[in-house]
């Protein structure tokens, strides 16, 4: 896809198809999964955090058939994941550690996450985690059941991050910077009312995300705080918790220094960020929830 | 013109088409400046990310 301005969005199906533009400097910068961040870093590619693109909005769906109604359940079945290097992965790695079992009790696959609905939908998986709006889909569609959301297991889930290389920093700090900063207003923008959820949903349903505007209106709404954009700045204790269960789960194979791995100039300079001042598209009242 | 000449040109004749649909395809003629702007001119910053939150 083309943007329309200086920045231009693109749009990937596959986290490592966006690794080989990010390490190939096609890519200014990207949203990524946080683990997968950390695991460039210590490979010795030059990224850096500077930015959270959204806290929660990650569900594990299973068939609404099924008899998997606990974690326990998923005992021996299958769990379609994004990506070794992705929070989903490390989540079902707590999730069965606090249960008492280790991912050796569960087959995990790899699996772009469009391919999950489908996935789910044939029962070719029994479970699937990826971030919204592919979860919802299944639940709207009829045939996903919610098992936990990730804010259930982990408060203030953080699955995508603006990670940036190290010729953007140094080359173009201004536009990081300006990216930063809009990325913060849009954030407060949307937590500031329901009506600008809805505006958004229209707005970034057809173009960006490729989605019907109802599935959007739904993930944004069902319940309000199912993603939440209102606290984007890096905090150290929060990738503490991440290295941790990325050194116990061994996808990290050695320890890394937050102050490295991250540049918190960018996000610092939103401290005390506001909204947009922007009135958005109308939301339709057609095509209801 | 000898036939060994106009084998020569034939030869050269294809070499040169051939060098031509190379550089459209793999440079494109933007980027060479010709018949448009330099694509260097037209300077974005590309963001990547899936259409997952």
């Amino acid at each position: 896809m083309v943007g329309k301005g200086f920045y231009e969005p693109v749009r990937f199906s596959g986290f490592p198809e966006m690794k080989e533009a990010l390490v190939s400097g096609y890519l200014d910068a990207t949203f990524m999964i946080a683990p997968l961040a950390l695991a460039l870093r210590e490979g010795g590619v030059p990224v850096k955090i500077v930015y959270l693109g959204h806290r929660d909005g990650t569900a594990l769906m299973v068939h609404k058939e099924s008899n998997i109604y606990s974690i326990k359940d998923l005992k021996g079945k299958k769990i379609a994941i994004p990506n070794r290097y992705s929070n989903q992965h490390l989540i079902v790695f707590k999730g069965l550690k606090d249960n008492g079992m280790t991912t050796k009790d569960v087959t995990l696959l790899e699996m772009p996450p469009p391919d999950m609905p489908a996935a789910l939908s044939t029962k070719a998986v029994d479970a699937i985690i990826a971030g919204e709006p592919l979860m919802a889909k299944t639940e709207l569609d009829g045939y996903g059941r919610v098992l936990f959301q990730a804010k259930e297991l982990w408060p203030n889930f953080i699955s995508c991050v603006l990670v940036a290389p190290q010729r953007t920093i140094d080359g173009h700090p201004e536009w990081l910077q300006q990216l930063v900063d809009g990325v913060a207003a849009s954030g407060k923008w949307l937590e500031a009312s329901m009506e600008h959820r809805l505006q958004t949903a229209e707005a970034v349903g057809p173009g960006y995300y490729n989605q019907e505007p109802r599935l959007l209106r739904f993930v944004l709404t069902t319940p309000p705080d199912r993603v939440t954009y209102a606290n984007l700045m890096l905090a150290k204790p929060d990738f503490q918790r991440i290295e941790q269960l990325a050194a116990e789960s061994g996808i990290l194979k050695k320890p890394l220094i937050f102050e490295e791995y991250t540049d918190t100039r960018f996000s610092d300079k939103t401290h005390g960020a506001t909204a947009y001042n922007w009135d958005g598209p109308k939301a339709t009242s057609q095509d209801s929830l | 013109m000898s036939k060994r000449t106009r084998t020569f040109l034939t030869v050269v004749g294809v070499f040169a088409v051939l060098g031509f649909l190379h550089i459209w395809q793999n440079v494109g003629f933007e980027n060479l400046g010709i018949g448009g702007k330099k694509a260097a001119d037209e300077k974005k910053f590309r963001v990547g990310f899936l259409p997952v939150t």
